[in-house]
């Protein structure tokens, strides 16, 4: 009985080095599952910009094509300063027939997005989709 | 002789196949890392929502009474104005609520953000109104809209 416990204690003592690194290997597998499910992988945005806060729970759909309005009421495209009176460079930029998502800066004037939203109907999207964040609270 | 080569056979037999189950786990753990260490820089976890809007029609409605219309002006800072009595956010919703059938239609005030814009969205959503025009500015574009 005596002989038997004191093998088993001498096999563990071989493989020691390996056994420390299991556990370890567990939580890091439990956090890398963890990232895999909880993290979506997006493009970080070219400027900054910060969401205005709706209560809106429609999904965002982030594979839509996308502009920006930044918050001094610039439109970019790709992080690009655009024009959004001249229709030529929306469509070089973008197809019509796909919906739009319009990824805009609270703090932008309303007058400057209003602005952009009327340049973009007039080079034919007739919806557009705006991207919100719910408040924290 | 032949016992003998039997077991030195049975000795030969059983190492290899020892050595080959011990797999070192340390480039597991190495690659491991790098996938975690990737995922924590690559992934964001902001859940982002939408509002979806119709772009402003280009020309004009055509003559509409100003009894169907009520005109909301958005001051910023959730301030509103209707028909020269200012407002905030509670009583521009008891106006709103009553305001039936009856076109919105919104100007916007100079200052005011985007995120005024989409509370005023918010609340009229809320209250189930879904007639709703922002008056456009015409200096930008030639859509000028309703």
């Amino acid at each position: 009985m005596q002989r038997m416990s004191y093998g088993y204690r001498k096999h563990r003592r071989k493989q020691d080095g390996e056994d420390h690194i299991l556990p370890l290997i567990n939580i890091v597998f439990l956090l890398l599952s963890f990232f895999l499910i909880a993290g979506q992988i997006e493009m970080r945005s070219p400027v900054p910009v910060s969401e205005p806060t709706s209560v809106s729970e429609s999904d965002d759909n982030t594979r839509l094509p996308t502009v920006q309005i930044d918050k001094d009421g610039q439109f970019l495209i790709d992080g690009e300063v655009i024009d959004p009176a001249a229709p030529d460079r929306l469509h070089a930029a973008l197809s019509t027939e796909e919906a739009l998502r319009v990824h805009a800066d609270a703090a932008a004037s309303a007058a400057a997005v209003l602005g952009v939203l009327q340049h973009l109907r007039a080079a034919g999207w007739e919806s557009v989709t705006l991207v919100t964040v719910r408040p924290s609270t | 002789m032949t016992a003998l080569a039997s077991t030195t056979g049975v000795r030969r037999a059983a190492r290899p196949k020892r050595r080959s189950a011990r797999i070192s786990l340390t480039p597991l753990v190495d690659v491991v890392f790098i996938l975690v260490i990737f995922f924590m820089l690559a992934s964001t976890f902001t859940r982002t929502n939408s509002v979806e809007l119709i772009t402003p029609k280009s020309g004009g409605a055509g003559a509409v009474s100003a009894d169907s219309l009520l005109l909301v002006t958005l001051l910023g800072d959730e301030r509103f104005d209707i028909q020269g009595s200012a407002l905030d956010a509670d009583g521009l919703k008891a106006r709103l609520a009553d305001a039936g059938d009856r076109r919105v239609v919104v100007k916007t005030a100079d200052g005011t953000d985007l995120q005024d814009v989409v509370f005023f969205l918010d609340l009229s959503a809320r209250l189930g109104l879904k007639n709703i025009a922002f008056a456009a500015d015409p200096s930008h574009g030639t859509g000028q809209g309703d």
